[in-house]
């Protein structure tokens, strides 16, 4: 198990290197003018000028690579165009209301979608299965940002049920300071009791959460369908059917539990999915995380701010695959005895 | 049974199974209308030159009606019109999107199963690296460096995809490797690349080409959501993605701005979808026979 660990750390530090160098490449070395990029607006030629010592472009590319390395490990990684702070401190600031929707958003998908494909592996080509297939694909199909609008057409716009974004209505937010411990406006509510203002976000997180977790919903469905399917055909499920015991016995205590592997695994791939799609959904849902700052950040060219978004989504993903391997790992003697 | 009648038998079983899946038939169908559409828009379009930049104020927003199945836009076009020619759009920006993903990925994805070793080894690390990216991100990035326009969207998008080519051919690659024809021609002296181009290349193909295919959908998604970003066509472009984008202005009062270009892209990509969906089903045993 060891070895597999640091195998497995190992492999991963080399692709978070090689995921900087990609950053490196399309912020310094694609764009014509990466100064005058990096500068935003109309700039004169003094601010070009400074800019290129700044960034270093008058060395060359390695030594350029290098001091980008140096500047992202120290936490140096530019400064905003747009809101003129520190990127870094811009993420952390937008980093928890995203995490919060992405989270929600697949704890809803996972509670939907394993049922969901469980029923339609049980009933395989039997109507709940086209259903369920039907949903799933439908749920991948759907453009996010679309979907987002309908919900907020028909339950604002015709219902008028829900608030049509945000995190919090203003009032509210006046009314009963929330103190911040986690970022999450649902938790530090829940933590210092301030119903009021847990009920409302609440409310505000319906639409975001549910236009959220279409994504996942489709991909955990199809895969523990798939996974449950591939399970089926082995002795341990066979054997006890022919024994008489009862189907759901053997469906959820035996065949589940060796079909979730790859249901984990689409949870982790999902969870960096999601990340991207917040640059969708949260534009239009007005939410202040790191989607609609990074949204924002492209209308307005804000290039710094762009490759910051980039590079933290990428080492998320990077880090969120580690997890779920060592998981898997942990849960499957399979997997590490192999490796 | 001579090898032709057993490969048409199994030509056959597939499309049998193909058939029988009356989602993945219904995918098809759309698929082939949505390809008729884009080829005969001028003629099918009762607008054509709402297409572009026509401006009639006079009837700016109009609801559906017969006149404009779809209602107007703020500048008084035909929104019919304009998702009809979207629909050329999609899916040529789909075809050459995929179409560079592959250039990329299947030299690469030979080299690595071809040569083996360390070339193995470096270029599939490349590969891990690309994946660490979500498509949509990538595609940003490389966007928002470029600038926005469809040319750059095709290629952010074939940056972003190709090395999911690279494994499935690498992993082809390897095994025809190994097998007696390709050994003759080393063995013969042929130069690598020859045997790669004449004797690898043919013989890894199918795989790669029902993968581009069932791709074809997320590949339309991921275009139209760069669109919606701003960072697509510009106007008056009428891409689906940013028919939505702007139509988010009037969308409550207006609904049908927004309803209808969305539904195309949704109605597209979950016709690629269910289609690929359909190949996946018929490709793999387990999940045929179980």
């Amino acid at each position: 198990m060891r070895a597999y660990i640091v195998r497995r750390l190992l492999l991963g530090v080399v692709v978070l290197f090689g995921v900087t160098l990609v950053t490196f490449f399309i912020a310094r070395v694609i764009p014509s003018d990466p100064a005058a990029r990096w500068v935003g607006g109309h700039p004169t030629a003094e601010q070009i000028a400074r800019a290129r010592v700044e960034l270093g472009l008058d060395k060359p590319l390695h030594i350029q690579y290098l001091r980008y390395m140096g500047d992202l490990l120290r936490g140096n990684w530019g400064t905003s165009i747009r809101t003129h702070h520190p990127v870094l401190a811009d993420i952390r600031a937008f980093l928890p209301a995203s995490l919060e929707l992405i989270l929600s958003g697949i704890l809803i998908a996972a509670v939907l979608g394993v049922p969901l494909g469980i029923l339609s592996a049980t009933r395989k080509d039997a109507l709940p299965d086209h259903g369920a297939r039907l949903v799933s694909i439908g749920a991948v199909s759907i453009p996010t940002f679309w979907l987002a609008m309908l919900l907020q057409l028909l339950f604002f716009g015709y219902l008028g049920l829900l608030p049509l974004g945000g995190r919090v209505d203003t009032v509210v937010r006046l009314t009963y300071p929330l103190q911040r411990i986690t970022g999450s406006y649902l938790v530090d509510s829940l933590l210092t009791g301030n119903w009021p203002v847990f009920t409302n976000a609440l409310t505000h997180m319906v639409l975001p959460a549910l236009t959220m977790a279409a994504y996942p919903l489709g991909l955990i469905t199809r895969m523990t369908r798939s996974s449950l399917l591939e399970v089926m055909g082995e002795e341990y499920i066979v054997v006890p059917r022919a024994y008489g015991i009862p189907r759901s016995v053997v469906y959820y205590r035996y065949a589940l539990k060796n079909a979730l592997g790859p249901t984990i695994t689409v949870l982790g791939l999902t969870f960096a999915y999601s990340l991207a799609e917040t640059f969708l959904v949260e534009s239009v849902f007005n939410w202040p995380g790191l989607g609609q700052y990074a949204s924002q950040s492209i209308l307005s060219a804000d290039y710094p701010a762009i490759m910051g978004v980039t590079l933290v989504v990428a080492c998320t993903y990077v880090i969120v695959n580690l997890v779920v391997d060592l998981i898997l790992a942990w849960l499957d003697p399979r997997i590490r005895l192999e490796g | 049974m001579t090898e032709e009648a057993a490969r048409r038998a199994g030509l056959g079983y597939a499309w049998y199974l193909f058939r029988r899946n009356r989602l993945t038939l219904a995918g098809s169908a759309v698929v082939v209308l949505l390809v008729l559409v884009a080829l005969a828009a001028p003629w099918l379009a009762p607008y054509p030159g709402d297409a572009t930049a026509d401006v009639h104020p006079e009837r700016a927003l109009l609801p559906p009606s017969r006149e404009h199945l779809f209602g107007t836009d703020e500048l008084g076009r035909d929104l019919f019109t304009r998702v009809l020619f979207g629909s050329r759009i999609s899916l040529t920006v789909g075809v050459i999107a995929i179409g560079l993903a592959l250039l990329i990925g299947v030299p690469i994805g030979l080299a690595a199963g071809f040569f083996g070793g360390t070339v193995d080894e470096v270029l599939m690390r490349v590969c891990d690296v690309f994946m660490s990216f979500p498509p949509l991100l990538l595609s940003v990035a490389i966007c928002a460096m470029l600038g926005p326009s469809l040319t750059n969207v095709m290629i952010s998008i074939g940056v972003a995809w190709w090395p999911w080519y690279s494994r499935l051919i690498r992993s082809q690659a390897l095994s025809v490797r190994e097998r007696g024809f390709v050994e003759a021609a080393r063995a013969a002296g042929v130069k690598p690349w020859v045997v790669i181009w004449r004797h690898i290349l043919p013989n890894t193909m199918a795989p790669v080409v029902v993968q581009a295919s069932m791709d074809f959908g997320s590949v339309i998604l991921t275009a139209a959501s760069l669109g919606f970003l701003g960072m697509g066509a510009q106007p008056p472009t009428p891409e689906w993605g940013l028919l939505v984008s702007i139509g988010r202005t009037f969308f409550l009062d207006q609904w049908w701005y927004v309803t209808f270009p969305g539904l195309a892209i949704f109605m597209a990509v979950l016709a690629f979808n269910l289609v690929g969906d359909g190949i996946r089903e018929i490709s793999d045993p387990r999940t045929r026979e179980a």
